[in-house]
């Protein structure tokens, strides 16, 4: 099926998740899987044709429009792929089977991923001490949800979030701290080496938009150099991610490709003859991260690769998909 | 935390442009001055303002040449008091002037045809430096980091694009991603401290360290009115900051803070060289240049508080004696 026919068949409303993702008013990479999985289940829902092969056509041409996207989040086509391997692997005797599939396998998805946020949440707060002091950078449910989880249970420490130019998204994370109580103060991207020395930063944590093969993480633009401050000066950096980000492609030595969005980010009336580049996104060397913590349980970057053996070669041999969960503690 | 009133009032400019801004005021008021208190308002004005922007070597060197040739007291009316002040404000300046282009034609010769400068804030020793590689026939492109708060960076971006470079302004954040395509890196300064580091705008201290991690070489061009021989002696400065104005109004009723340092320290060890006019050193040769500068090592100071009260006990001597001849 042609795109344009695909694109005449799509829900207004599947297109308009598509275009918020496109424009960022969903962001955040896991926003943006689980809205993927959410436009899955709808295109699903309302496919309202008879044939189950122009189902699994038009199944995939939504795929296609959602990984489109955005090019950099891997969590965008893992979340898609997640869902479409139903499709994909099984036979159905209906249309109306295949239809139940995708939305129970998108569903799946969605609760796993809310599970996921809290369960690494509950890990990353046992890093955090009472009198720590830390930094974040851009926005990260995953980081949210570490923060608020240990303020919840009593700890109390200060946080230092970089406004994140060029969209603000430290605005985000400064109104959700603050709302839960914690005490935050914001800082243009350019202070971040002061703020570490003169302020004493005890830790950085970020969230991650891909983690790849080699404990590489890209995430937004500015990690790395916030990075580098903190290992020279001897500052913990840890990543907060969901296992959904790490990229199997890197296993097999696809490059992930870093987004440049348009210049009018940056800036917004164009002066004639002065060229913007706007790289959305940066590559964080596993060398600067001390740790990655994931719903799974926390690992050195450089072992990413277990990580993601773990996950997708096991699922790759076995056409059936093994159904994630997230297990609980086994410590306590 | 100093305040960052003027700071701010002299957004987008560079280390020396805001300095001379102040020096022009000063001498403003010393022209206006018709009697000895006037004179002495101004000279507490510009006591004011070095409290007020404390990393500034260029304010601070004025005024001691100023204050020194007042307290000196060769002279016998206001009327000269006032035309020494200028005199000395005036030749302070020239050499100002001089010394950047020197600094600056000597940072030239260290780059090369087709190299690709990151800068980062606004400085005229650097923009001078580009265009003297320029007019050398050298081909130059510049990536300029935005600079927030103050987006300074922006301001010499444009000033670059009317000069005819080819330029790329990028956000403080992209300084890392941009250095592997950098093949220098070139700052100015707001002051040399006596063990080597420089003061430079906050995010200064970041391009440094990328470029270092790039082996991109980093070239601070300043001129030697930029050394603060104070510093010989342990004097610190805290750099002046922003707050919560940097702070949108719903996220500050939220309880959400601002901060915001407008200067940073970056060590001499992430620096390759300074361009001075005296030539191209290592930054750990700064004592040399003071010995150079101020004869000696260490250098003989008088701190600025003792010059001032000499000045003005000197001026209200003159005061006195004024009031006795009518």
């Amino acid at each position: 099926m042609d795109r344009e026919r695909v694109l005449g068949l799509v829900p207004e409303d599947v297109k308009r998740i598509a275009d918020d993702i496109k424009t960022m008013r969903i962001r955040g990479a896991g926003r943006i899987a689980r809205a993927a999985a959410q436009a899955l289940m709808r295109a699903a829902e309302e496919y309202r044709g008879e044939s189950l092969e122009e189902f699994l056509e038009y199944m995939e041409g939504v795929a296609n429009l959602l990984v489109s996207t955005r090019p950099t989040a891997v969590s965008l086509p893992n979340a898609v792929n997640y869902v479409m391997t139903v499709l994909r692997e099984e036979k159905y005797q209906s249309l109306e089977e295949a239809r139940r599939a995708v939305i129970e396998r998108a569903r799946e998805f969605i609760e796993y991923s809310k599970q996921a946020l809290r369960r690494l949440g509950e890990i990353g707060a046992r890093l955090i001490r009472t009198g720590d002091t830390i930094l974040t950078h851009c926005n990260s449910s995953a980081v949210e949800s570490v923060l608020v989880t240990a303020w919840k249970q009593g700890k109390r420490f200060k946080v230092y979030a970089t406004e994140t130019r060029p969209r603000y998204q430290g605005y985000i994370t400064a109104r959700d701290l603050a709302r839960e109580g914690i005490p935050v103060t914001l800082v243009p991207d350019s202070a971040v080496l002061t703020v570490i020395e003169k302020m004493h930063v005890t830790k950085v944590i970020v969230g991650a938009d891909t983690v790849t093969a080699n404990g590489a993480v890209i995430n937004k633009i500015g990690t790395s150099q916030i990075a580098l401050a903190a290992k020279r000066h001897g500052v913990t950096f840890i990543v907060a991610t969901e296992t959904y980000k790490f990229s199997p492609y890197t296993v097999v030595g696809q490059l992930v490709e870093i987004e440049e969005r348009s210049p009018t980010e940056v800036l917004e009336k164009p002066i004639p003859g002065l060229r913007v580049r706007n790289p959305a996104f940066d590559a964080t060397p596993p060398d600067y991260i001390d740790m990655i913590v994931t719903e799974r349980g926390i690992i050195p970057p450089k072992s990413a690769a277990l990580l993601l053996w773990e996950m997708f070669r096991r699922h790759l041999v076995d056409a059936e998909a093994k159904k994630p969960q997230v297990e609980e503690d086994t410590i306590a | 935390m100093p305040e960052a009133g003027m700071v701010s009032r002299l957004r987008g400019l560079g280390a020396t442009e805001a300095a001379e801004i102040v020096i022009r005021d000063f001498t403003r008021l010393v022209e206006r001055s018709n009697t000895v208190s006037e004179l002495l308002e101004a000279v507490d004005y510009l006591k004011a303002r070095i409290e007020e922007y404390p990393f500034s070597a260029l304010l601070v060197n004025v005024a001691r040449r100023v204050l020194g040739s007042l307290a000196a007291g060769s002279y016998g009316s206001l009327g000269e008091a006032r035309r020494l002040v200028i005199e000395s404000v005036e030749s302070t300046l020239r050499s100002v002037v001089a010394e950047t282009e020197a600094a600056a034609e000597i940072a030239a010769r260290r780059l090369s045809d087709g190299d690709v400068v990151l800068t980062f804030g606004y400085s005229r020793s650097v923009i001078r430096a580009l265009e003297k590689a320029a007019a050398m026939g050298k081909h130059v492109r510049v990536i300029v980091a935005e600079s927030r708060p103050l987006l300074d960076g922006l301001e010499a971006a444009k000033t670059l694009v009317e000069k005819g470079f080819d330029v790329t302004l990028i956000v403080d954040s992209a300084m890392r991603f941009f250095a592997r395509d950098a093949t220098k890196a070139l700052i100015g300064a707001d002051a040399v401290m006596a063990d080597g580091s420089v003061v430079s705008r906050a995010g200064s201290g970041l391009l440094a360290l990328v470029a270092n991690e790039a082996r991109v070489r980093l070239i601070v061009v300043a001129g030697s009115y930029k050394l603060y021989p104070e510093t010989v002696y342990g004097l610190t400065v805290e750099s002046p900051a922003l707050g919560d104005e940097i702070v949108p109004e719903d996220l500050r009723e939220l309880g959400v803070r601002g901060y915001a340092p407008l200067f940073e320290i970056i060590p001499s060890h992430l620096i390759d060289a300074l361009a001075t006019e005296r030539g191209v050193l290592a930054p750990e040769a700064v004592p040399l240049m003071i010995r150079e500068i101020y004869g000696d090592w260490p250098p003989r100071l008088e701190p600025i508080d003792e010059l001032v009260s000499r000045a003005s006990k000197r001026l209200l001597e003159l005061a006195g004696e004024e009031v006795r001849e009518k």
